[in-house]
């Protein structure tokens, strides 16, 4: 009778536990290692993605700014702003009319000396979002409004806008980068810690082959062994993510609240924590398994 | 049966360890291999079990040429053999027991059953009472005994052991020939490199002296 696929995987977990065991204070350092490998680009992403949100409530999303001239009345300027919330580049407009305006503007340092004028010195306007926010867009958009009859300015940082854009973009790049990079560095590490097991096992390794061993047979602990150093560097690098998020989250909020740009991003959620620790296993796996096809090829 | 044809071994140096060796050995035989240290008796042991490729010449086995079963053939032909060889030790870190259960669990038979006839070719040997033990601790013909236990516990169609009794006392060694003479009358194949040919004397069928990686006599 042949016994079953589980019992041989669970003989070989035993094993890859075994190996871990054997020499505890090298298997935690390589997984402190690993877990720094895995939880530095995750802060990093998380910072990206906090930073992107505060933009995106704020100014990613470019926003034009339409004054009406002082001779046109409500009802006109009203119809402007019907007929561009038909357009169908046009993601959304509001009205912004003067006496709100002044309102909001009471509010500020220049209240004092506004309030000394006799009559509102502001006229009636719209802020208009567009669909489309590549800066050939804003700008097109922006011609089209300044040209309209009874409007007197238009107003669109494109310069700005498209500074963010590019600065999102760097960013997510950077954040790439560096995780692919430390992915490759926990893979070779990995590889090595894997190889200097195969190393160390050289002589039981023979014995099996002698008895009949496969490759396949001879590699599974290994990979488990690959597998479970990579879980381990897994958890262990969620918990730093967690720690590093739980002590830089202060400090963004109050930088957050200096800008009025509203809270940073609350803890990780539970899935990209579970992402992380599942990209720790399977790049564990990968480094075990590249090192066990070299070592069995130079062993042939 | 196994059939060597013109099975040669050279290593870099170059050195060679068997020349153009020609050998059959029918099924069920006791064949005791004879020969100074260097004459090429583990090199043909290795041979013959596909541990190591010949430089030329073929080892088959019932027919059937050992080269061609390439890297995925040629763990299932290792498992018809039982060793005893030197560079098949028992690990050191594994319990006697487990050291003996290899081949049943490499073979795939499942753990509960691998350990039941663990316990069964354990007693054979006289080691019932050691099988949680670790090698290091068990004596030289103790050490011998789990070995032959290991190599015979999977039942297999030849069994090839390099010198079985070299360092045991006479009573140690005339043990170990018994449990080979037990075996081989159930049917087993035995190819037995000794130095200590009296030893061998009642049991053996057929001795064949290697000398300089040449066979130099065959007596059956």
């Amino acid at each position: 009778m042949k016994r079953g696929w589980w019992e041989g995987q669970t003989e070989a977990l035993g094993r890859a536990l075994t190996l871990l065991g054997r020499a505890p204070l090298v298997t935690a350092v390589v997984t402190l290692v690993l877990a720094t490998a895995l939880a530095l680009p995750a802060t990093m992403a998380w910072i990206g993605a906090g930073v992107t949100q505060w933009f995106g409530g704020q100014g990613t999303e470019p926003q034009i700014t339409v004054f009406f001239q002082q001779t046109i009345d409500r009802e006109e300027a009203l119809a402007i702003v019907q007929r561009w919330r038909e357009d169908e580049v046009v993601a959304r407009v509001v009205f912004v009319p003067r006496e709100a305006a002044l309102a909001r503007l009471l509010q500020t340092d220049l209240g004092e000396a506004i309030e000394t004028l006799p009559d509102n010195p502001l006229p009636d306007a719209m802020t208009v979002v567009p669909r489309r926010f590549a800066p050939q867009d804003v700008a097109q958009l922006q011609q089209r409004l300044a040209a309209e009859a009874g409007i007197e300015t238009v107003q669109v940082d494109t310069a700005w806008v498209e500074r963010v854009h590019g600065l999102a973009r760097a960013g997510t790049m950077v954040a790439a980068a560096l995780a692919a990079w430390f992915a490759l560095g926990m893979l070779a590490q990995t590889y090595l810690a894997i190889r200097l097991q195969l190393v160390a096992a050289a002589q039981e390794i023979s014995v099996l082959r002698a008895l009949g061993a496969t490759d396949g047979y001879i590699g599974r602990p290994f990979r488990w062994f690959g597998w479970l150093q990579g879980l381990l560097a897994g958890c262990v690098g969620a918990a730093l993510w967690g720690g590093l998020v739980a002590w830089l989250t202060p400090p963004f909020d109050e930088l957050a609240r200096l800008y009025g740009l509203g809270g940073f991003l609350p803890f990780p959620a539970w899935m990209a924590v579970l992402v992380l620790v599942t990209a720790g296993a399977v790049l564990g796996v990968l480094g075990a398994e590249i090192s066990l096809r070299q070592f069995f090829r130079a062993s042939t | 049966m196994i059939r060597c044809e013109k099975l040669a071994k050279i290593y870099p140096g170059p050195v060679a360890a068997l020349v153009d060796l020609d050998l059959t050995i029918p099924a069920g035989q006791f064949l005791l291999v004879c020969g100074h240290s260097g004459a090429g008796k583990t090199t043909l042991f290795r041979l013959i079990a596909g541990l190591e490729t010949p430089t030329h010449g073929s080892v088959s086995v019932n027919e059937h040429d050992v080269a061609r079963l390439g890297r995925g053939g040629l763990p299932y032909y290792r498992r018809r053999f039982g060793l005893v060889l030197s560079d098949a030790p028992l690990l050191p870190q594994r319990t006697v027991a487990e050291n003996v259960a290899l081949p049943l669990l490499i073979a795939g038979v499942p753990r509960r059953q691998a350990f039941e006839r663990v316990a069964l070719a354990l007693e054979r040997v006289g080691l019932a009472g050691r099988a949680h033990e670790l090698p290091p601790t068990l004596s030289g013909g103790e050490q011998q005994r789990a070995a032959i236990a290991r190599a015979v516990v999977h039942r297999p169609s030849v069994v090839i052991a390099d010198e079985p009794t070299a360092q045991l006392d006479r009573d140690n060694a005339e043990e170990v020939v018994r449990l080979l003479r037990a075996f081989h009358a159930a049917g087993v194949t035995m190819i037995i490199a000794t130095h200590d040919e009296a030893l061998f004397a009642s049991v053996a069928q057929r001795r064949i002296v290697l000398a300089n990686g040449r066979l130099v006599e065959d007596t059956w």
